[in-house]
């Protein structure tokens, strides 16, 4: 071995170089900062006996002359085949756990640190990964969420699955598909596809469970009087009475057009708004003020 | 395991007994047997590594228990690895 090069140094470098270059070099490969690190205990074992023989001018001297240290040389052979006499590196010492990394565990670790880097991995073997979960989005109209469906979602791998909308699903619920997902390695299992399902908005109407409400504009006249009318469900519209002196906020059921399976529906909530002109026409005032004349009532009785 | 006092210590590593005092007194080093000063082989490779930093490396004494705490972090996680 020549110690110049093993320090990578030149044979005319100076003392301050060749102290330098050992210690840019046995910091990056010492043992004890690459545990397990075969190469780097190799190449630290080679830079500190190259270091021995030229570290020192009088060494130095004695090698540049071509005197070889039996000793040292045997000493280095002894380190190297680690044969007994080299000295421990403080990993060696600590591989199954020694007393100082097993108290740093414990005391500053954690087992929920342990657990947060290397999570239920930690339980399975080496190689053998579950694949990861995928997570997709698909969106579907207002009525198709209230009384189910299928459609067909294309996955990244090309991979078609027929989504069932169970009928009366609510916004945000995720589906799950087994085995769906990434691939796992090894004889590890494939994760799951999750499929959230969005609903579209569809005006007028919300979905309160398998209720579905639905807001309905009246006339002050048609909450006094009682009126009959077409409101839409989503099955079409149908004829709704409305029974007179209703206000607003009051809530009229029709049965059956709510969300949920075909004999197990929920309700219609059709809940009435009663709105007054914003620029009350003449003759309506004038026939408003002729009837308070002869019959009012108060509202906060 | 054999336990190696002070003297024993201070001639495998030749280092002054003085400066394996300070080890132990700045609790870079918690001896085997910390009423009477018995060392065991994890001590003296740590004292072995403890001064390879200081006179080897040019680290200075406030840099030698942080490099000890990302080593013993080191190993820890090395041997949660294998377990895993």
């Amino acid at each position: 071995m020549d110690p110049y090069q093993a320090l990578g140094v030149g044979q005319s470098s100076s003392q301050e170089d060749i102290k330098k270059n050992y210690r840019k070099l046995a910091k990056k490969n010492h043992p004890d900062l690459n545990p397990g690190n075969k190469a780097a205990e190799k190449k630290f074992k080679e830079i500190s006996h190259a270091y021995d023989l030229i570290g020192t001018p009088e060494a130095r001297a004695k090698f540049d002359r071509g005197e070889t240290d039996e000793q040292k040389q045997k000493q280095y052979e002894d380190y190297f085949h680690q044969q007994g006499k080299g000295r421990d590196f403080f990993h060696n010492t600590q591989q199954t756990g020694g007393r100082y990394t097993h108290s740093f565990g414990e005391d500053e670790l954690g087992e929920d640190f342990i657990e947060s880097l290397f999570g239920s991995r930690r339980r399975s073997h080496t190689g053998n990964f579950s694949g990861e979960d995928s997570n997709y989005k698909i969106e579907v109209e207002f009525k198709e969420a209230a009384l189910g469906g299928e459609k067909i979602l294309t996955l990244p791998n090309d991979k078609k699955i027929n989504v069932t909308i169970p009928a009366g699903i609510e916004t945000g619920t995720k589906l799950r598909f087994k085995g769906l997902g990434k691939a796992g390695s090894g004889t590890g299992s494939a994760g799951d596809a999750y499929i959230q399902v969005l609903i579209k908005p569809l005006t007028g109407f919300t979905r309160q469970g398998k209720d579905i409400e639905f807001e309905l504009s009246i006339s002050f006249i048609e909450a006094i009087l009682g009126a009959e009318m077409k409101v839409p469900t989503i099955d079409g519209e149908v004829l709704l009475k409305i029974p007179p002196g209703v206000s607003t906020g009051s809530r009229l059921r029709i049965k059956g057009k709510g969300a949920g399976k075909t004999d197990d529906r929920g309700n219609q909530i059709v809940v009435l708004k009663v709105v007054t002109p914003k620029i009350v026409p003449p003759e309506l005032k004038t026939a408003v003020e002729t009837l308070s004349a002869q019959v009012n009532y108060n509202p906060r009785e | 395991m054999k336990i190696l006092r002070i003297e024993e210590v201070c001639r495998f590593t030749r280092i002054e007994e003085d400066v394996i005092l300070r080890f132990v007194n700045e609790e870079w080093i918690y001896p085997k047997e910390l009423v009477e000063l018995g060392f065991d082989e994890e001590d003296l490779a740590r004292i072995h590594l403890i001064e390879e930093l200081r006179q080897d490396f040019g680290v200075n004494d406030e840099a030698v228990p942080i490099i000890l705490h990302l080593i013993d972090q080191l190993n820890c996680l090395q041997i949660e690895i294998k377990k895993s």
